[in-house]
């Protein structure tokens, strides 16, 4: 080996030993931004993963919903029907009351209850319960005591644990009105 | 990370929604309205009411009922329209020290933005409730018109209720974002919403996604409820000038009036004319009274007319203060309720010559646009997701040319996909995995993507053999087609880059050629699919004869074979009636067979699956779904 040979080699050291430094830091560099590229891919990964968990259970929710409620519009559309038998029948001439055919129109009408019963549709109480916001709604107000359905214009129903539809009642606000009451309060809109 | 929610905080009613898989959603109120109204009431026990319950009970506890705050928020006591509100609201309103409002609710002052905090805060229990986490961000929507001290009011309500309020957008600009305007560039466009109770116009310019109010203008005492109160005006009058009872009088009538006339108002929207029936609505001592009326569509535009021109003069207005002309705007989207009326529509398409946008729920048009502004300042932390879909089915040939799709158009992609197939005959000893993509059935009129041979199959009788076939198309769209026998391990695949190479055109014209083609080529593939099936009977009938020879009489066995004969023959020939009355003959004679190898003891059912599940005639069960064709 010789003097410059040696030399040589040396320099030849130093370069490899600054290049691969050099090599270092890059591949370092690049390590690191390939780490923070999979930890970013990973994080909207399992982003990706639980949008699709929650997903999936709201879709479930929605199947349990539409389940239980979904006849709840074909129902709502029902209800006045319902209302239309009892006005009707409510205000049957006497004359009418014994007719055998009448009684027939009566068996159809509880036939549609029963089979509205049957779908979970129950009717709320009203008349002479403490007015609740939750189940009724006051259409006007007239002396009576304080607080309690006097009277129900319009049946109420739940279906099954929902309020379907609240009763439409008139709430009394005690006795110390002045004016005449016959109409109570005008409504507001 | 938490879910932010958009809200559309109303006059009358609000809305919350939410981005869920990438599309807004309404969220449901715990009552299961979309809808909640705005009022808020502490009842005669001290109790805190707010939405639906609160206003049911807002007639008998009129002092203590909180509505249309939003007139009130931001404002100072002595403007014009606070005192213009005050003579019609029913509650009390008083003056802070510091000029603004105060509202007396259950013997309390209560600012504006603590009222409409408590509201918000209900959407904000809900929206948890249906989302099963915490909701904190959350961006709310105010009219455009709204000025400063208004807009930091309704922030701070935000901040009362609870939650961090990432900005406030104007209505109009949510409504924009809902019908996708944001992807426009350099446009104006018009935002017309007529509501329930109030009317507004904004004229804006979007470039690159931003939303500039160029003007804004309405009504806020024009509205949907006028109309119906125009049809219960006129149902009275009618019943007036038949029965000369006045059902103004009746409180009951006028409940079921007035629902009737909402009703049939909507009705009117899709129908030319409606029924409006209301047996029982009242009696006089001649006997009971029944209301029967028919609307048209006609009429009701006549009752409305003038309501509806009337929200064309702030229509002028702002275009003229946004020194446009009608010409000049490039699109009219509809928000509120009412803009489902043909004439309101009909008026718009005169006064501003083009066709008003439609596809978006207008009632919910707010809180949608609202709810993606949300996920849009959510998304900027994160890195928003592209998601592509294939444009065509992809999948294999099998039997008979059809072509069998693994991977429907219009998938999300990534995606991947298995089935199992079989062979097509005995001793079969490789399958051609034939790559199609396309939306006709068979796969001569598909396009070829590539093919390649599976082979070294096991002599097997056909439909032994489990060959799984796996398509899947990576994000960038590239197809990796793999097929491998399950038996012996032995796989080969082939890589498609070339899946999405169809230009747009090229996409929508094979869609095009599917749709036109759809008829004949349905009867194409069903005369294949009896063909399949004729050929399966035949080869089921002679397995048969060959398993359960010894228990069938030679007579039977003798028509039997007759009858696969015919079957062949049949399908050799081009006639497809005579293929199905050939098979209806043979399945007739197999039935006989059924008959008779079960009435001796310890017999088997003929004619049933052989090993590895045969696809039976029209059978839609079991692991092969298809079969290839023999090579």
């Amino acid at each position: 080996m010789s003097e410059e040979g040696l030399t040589n080699d040396e320099i030849g050291e130093a370069d490899v030993e600054q290049a691969s430094v050099e090599d270092i830091e890059t591949l370092q560099q690049a390590l690191a931004e390939q780490k923070k590229g999979a930890e970013k891919y990973l994080a909207n990964w399992q982003r990706a993963q639980a949008d699709l968990a929650n997903y999936k259970k709201h879709v479930g929710q929605e199947k349990q919903e539409i389940l239980d409620f979904g006849n709840s519009t074909l129902i709502l559309s029902l209800l006045p029907v319902i209302d239309d038998f009892e006005r009707a029948f409510k205000s049957l001439p006497s004359e009418l009351a014994e007719v055998n055919w009448i009684e027939g129109i009566k068996i159809i009408y509880n036939n549609l209850k029963a089979a509205l019963k049957k779908a979970g549709v129950t009717e709320i109480e009203a008349k002479g319960e403490r007015f609740d916001p939750h189940l009724h709604e006051a259409t006007m107000s007239q002396v009576g005591e304080e607080g309690v359905v006097l009277e129900e214009i319009q049946k109420g129903y739940r279906l099954k644990d929902r309020v379907l539809r609240p009763s439409l009642v008139v709430v009394g606000r005690g006795k110390e009105e002045i004016e005449e009451e016959s109409h109570g309060e005008s409504s507001r809109d | 990370m938490a879910k932010a929610v958009g809200i559309d905080l109303g006059t009358t009613l609000s809305e919350v929604a939410v981005m869920e898989g990438g599309e807004p959603k309404i969220i449901p109120s715990a009552e299961g309205s979309n809808l909640v109204p705005s009022v808020v009431a502490v009842s005669k026990t001290g109790e805190r009411l707010v939405g639906e319950i609160a206003k049911r009970q807002a007639i008998v506890n009129p002092d203590n009922t909180i509505f249309s705050v939003k007139r009130l928020i931001g404002r100072k006591f002595n403007d014009a329209s606070v005192q213009y509100d005050i003579k019609r609201l029913p509650y009390k309103i008083t003056a802070a020290p510091n000029g603004d409002c105060r509202v007396v609710m259950g013997g309390k002052e209560y600012s504006p933005q603590e009222i409409s905090a408590l509201i918000l805060q209900k959407l904000k229990v809900d929206a948890e409730a249906y989302l099963g986490e915490k909701v904190t961000d959350a961006v709310i929507t105010v009219p455009a018109y709204f000025n400063d001290s208004q807009r930091q009011a309704t922030k701070d309500a935000g901040t009362i209720a609870g939650f961090n309020v990432l900005r406030i957008i104007n209505e109009p600009t949510a409504s924009s974002l809902a019908y996708g305007m944001d992807k426009k560039k350099d446009e104006t466009i018009a935002v017309y919403d007529f509501g329930g109770g109030t009317f507004d116009i904004s004229i804006l310019d979007i470039g690159e996604g931003t939303f500039q109010v160029k003007s804004t203008n309405g009504d806020t005492h024009l509205g949907g409820d006028d109309i119906d109160q125009r049809i219960m005006d006129w149902i009275c009058d009618e019943f007036k000038k038949e029965q000369g009872i006045d059902l103004k009088q009746d409180r009951m009538a006028l409940q079921r009036l007035k629902d009737a006339a909402e009703k049939a108002k909507k009705e009117l929207s899709t129908v030319v004319q409606t029924e409006i029936n209301l047996p029982f609505i009242t009696a006089d001592a001649s006997g009971p009274k029944h209301l029967t009326m028919t609307l048209s569509r006609a009429k009701l535009e006549q009752l409305s007319a003038d309501l509806i021109e009337r929200s064309i003069g702030p229509c002028r207005q702002a275009l003229s203060d946004a020194k446009l002309t009608p010409a000049q705007i490039n699109n009219v989207i509809l928000v509120g309720g009412q803009t489902r009326m043909p004439k309101v529509q009909d008026t718009l398409r005169q006064f501003f010559s083009r066709e008003p946008v439609k596809g978006v729920n207008p009632d919910e048009a707010v809180a949608l646009g609202a709810a993606i502004q949300a996920g849009v300042l959510k998304g900027e932390v994160g890195e928003i997701l592209l998601l592509d879909v294939t444009p065509l089915t992809l999948g294999i040939e099998t039997l008979g040319g059809v072509a069998t799709p693994l991977i429907p158009r219009n998938t999300t992609i990534p995606t991947s996909k298995s089935q199992i197939f079989s062979t097509a005959s005995d001793s079969q000893p490789s399958v051609e995995i034939h790559v199609l993509q396309g939306e006709r059935p068979m796969a001569a009129d598909s396009r070829t993507l590539g093919r390649f041979m599976l082979d070294g199959i096991l002599p097997a009788p056909r439909g032994m053999p489990q060959i799984e076939v796996t398509f899947d198309i990576d994000a960038n769209g590239i197809l990796n087609v793999s097929a491998r026998d399950k038996g012996t391990g032995k796989e080969q695949k082939i890589t498609i880059t070339a899946s999405s190479g169809l230009s747009k055109g090229e996409v929508e014209k094979m869609q095009r050629e599917a749709e036109t083609h759809a008829a004949e080529d349905a009867k194409r593939k069903e005369e294949t699919e009896t063909r399949n099936a004729a050929d399966n009977l035949a080869y089921t009938a002679e397995k048969t004869l060959r398993e359960q020879g010894d228990k069938i009489p030679g007579e039977l066995k003798q028509e039997i074979e007759g009858k696969i004969a015919t079957v062949r023959s049949a399908l050799q020939g081009k006639d497809i009636n005579a293929v199905r009355n050939a098979v209806q003959e043979l399945s007739q004679a197999m039935q006989k067979v059924g008959a008779t190898v079960y009435g001796q003891p310890g017999g088997q059912p003929p004619g049933g699956q052989p090993p590895g599940g045969q696809q039976g005639p029209g059978g839609e069960e079991g692991p092969v779904e298809g079969e290839f064709r023999e090579v």
